[in-house]
């Protein structure tokens, strides 16, 4: 393709820039470990409480090489992926069941508010008595959290529906089933699509809460024990991990957001 | 003349938590095979009512109508309600897939109007990617397709700039007359009402009653733009206009 002068002097500037703020980011997370580790090295912060980057380091070679880095991971993002899916189709469920009795919506609505600024980690213990200490207990913990929202993002998103489309559909006589199909979901794709990151982030805190609370593998409940042995190497390699997975998790999703959303 | 439709004594009152709108008080008026009839009133008379009523979106308070046996009415909304996430011609064939039309015979037609109104080549493309011209051109064909008898059109320019409503307004009316459709179209433009139609149906401010019909009858009709140029013309503006100020 042929280019103008500018436009190379633009998109050579560009890339100058892109380089400019990728060796900064490498810069700061360099100087942060590096920083980190000679202050502890040197208990100028005590390495027992803050722990430093080559001892975490250790850590996490012990857990691959026992191979409970895994079985944890795996625990996890299991459980991340089963909740969300639930979490999904379940809000979808009764957002479209919202969408089609509006009156049902109505009397329900002030109830879903109200379950919506509830802070749903206060509902754990009770979770715990009913549900039993178990898998299932997290996945409800992780659904009460994502699921309220969920549904109150995609039921908004049909309701935006253009009043204009749906006289033409009526004018063209068609039915319900037809209604929803060719326009109703079509035109809240773009809703559902973006709330499926928020769901994944509303998920994973529901998770990780919910093995704080009962479990007995995953990261969260790595990061628990940790603190209970009060072994903080344990502790900050949990997040450390937790930092990774959350990140790997996000670009799943927003990859599959790409794929999925409108051209 | 054959007599398509008619509507007696037409009467609409809505209701909402603010109180009743009475919004048609008494209209009756016939539509015959191949006209073009334009309705002019203020804004709020009731006029897009009128239309709701006519394809059963809004049950009529009171009074009846009539339509001819086997004849089927198509819509044209105010906006012209493309839908921009299907192609130009998943659009165009919305309406046929609604009622399950979708055959060969029907499909070929589609086509046909694509391509005679000059659409075919942006087929796989969105709406987003069409001029407004295009748009209207496009929300008329997905109307055609299904082959109405009757075009009930709400405002079908008014999106659009002078200039292209003229232009517009001259092709869809080009494009009505070639399929020999019977027309009856909306518009707040009184000049566009003459140069279009044979007959303008001149309604009140709301509470809505039909305040007059004018034939328009012009020395050697043509196009809609060549109207305009006739004596005759600028007689029924000032008259037209008169009658609706009067009434505003
Ligand atoms: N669904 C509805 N519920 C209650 N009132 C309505 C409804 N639809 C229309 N109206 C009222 O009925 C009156 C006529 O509305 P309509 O849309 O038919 O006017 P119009 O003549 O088409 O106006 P415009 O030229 O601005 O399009 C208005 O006062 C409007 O507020
Ligand atoms: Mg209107």
């Amino acid at each position: 393709m042929l280019m103008s002068k500018e436009q190379k002097k633009f998109l050579g500037k560009q890339k100058k820039e892109r380089f400019f703020i990728l060796f900064w980011q490498m810069m700061i997370v360099l100087l942060f470990f590096f920083g980190w580790e000679m202050f502890a090295n040197h208990k100028i912060i005590n390495p027992f409480i803050f722990s430093s980057p080559s001892r975490i380091f250790l850590t996490l070679q012990g857990l691959f090489v026992s191979g409970q880095l895994f079985t944890h991971i795996w625990a996890t993002l299991c459980e991340t992926i089963i909740a969300f899916l639930l979490g999904i189709s379940l809000g979808f469920g009764i957002a479209l069941l919202l969408y089609e009795f509006p009156l049902f919506a109505k009397i329900i609505e002030p109830f879903l508010t109200m379950l919506n600024s509830l802070p749903k980690v206060a509902l754990g213990p009770i979770i715990i008595i009913w549900t039993g200490a178990n898998g299932k207990s997290i996945i409800v913990m992780a659904l009460l959290i994502n699921l309220i929202i969920s549904i109150l993002t995609i039921y908004n998103g049909f309701v935006a529906t253009d009043e204009v489309k749906i006289k033409l559909m009526k004018s063209l006589h068609a039915n319900q089933l037809q209604m929803l199909w060719y326009l109703v979901i079509p035109s809240a794709w773009d809703t559902i699509i973006s709330s499926l990151k928020l769901n994944i982030s509303m998920t994973f805190i529901g998770v990780i809460m919910g093995e704080f609370l009962v479990s007995k593998k995953g990261i969260g409940y790595l990061i628990i024990y940790g603190t209970q042995v009060f072994n903080l190497n344990l502790v900050m390699s949990g997040i450390f991990i937790l930092i990774v997975l959350s990140f790997f998790i996000y670009e799943c999703v927003s990859f599959i957001e790409k794929k999925l959303s409108h051209r | 003349m054959n007599n398509l439709f008619r509507v007696e004594h037409l009467q609409k009152t809505y209701h909402t938590k603010h109180g009743e709108i009475e919004a048609i008080r008494d209209v009756s008026f016939s539509i015959f095979e191949g006209e073009f009839v334009s309705i002019i009133g203020p804004s709020g008379c009731g006029k897009s009512t009128l239309f709701s009523i006519l394809v059963g979106l809004e049950q009529a308070s009171k009074g009846t109508i009539c339509i001819q046996d086997g004849k089927t009415i198509g819509y044209m909304l105010q906006s012209d309600a493309l839908f921009p996430w299907l192609t130009i011609y998943e659009n165009a064939i919305l309406g046929l897939r609604i009622t399950h039309q979708l055959t060969e015979e029907n499909l070929k037609y589609v086509q046909y109007l694509l391509e005679t109104y000059g659409l075919s080549e942006f087929q796989q493309k969105y709406p987003s990617e069409l001029s407004g011209g295009m748009k209207q051109r496009l929300a008329l064909i997905r109307t055609l397709a299904l082959k109405p008898d009757i075009l009930l059109l709400d405002e079908p320019f008014s999106a659009l700039d002078y200039q292209s409503r003229l232009k517009v307004s001259d092709d869809v009316y080009q494009i009505i007359k070639k399929e020999k459709k019977t027309a009856v179209m909306i518009t707040h433009d009184i000049a566009e009402a003459i140069s279009l139609s044979d007959r303008v149906l001149v309604f009140s401010k709301r509470p809505c009653i039909l305040k007059k019909v004018h034939d328009i009858s012009l020395s050697n009709r043509s196009t809609p733009i060549e109207n305009r140029k006739t004596k005759e013309f600028s007689q029924y503006y000032d008259t037209l206009w008169k009658e609706i100020d009067a009434h505003v």
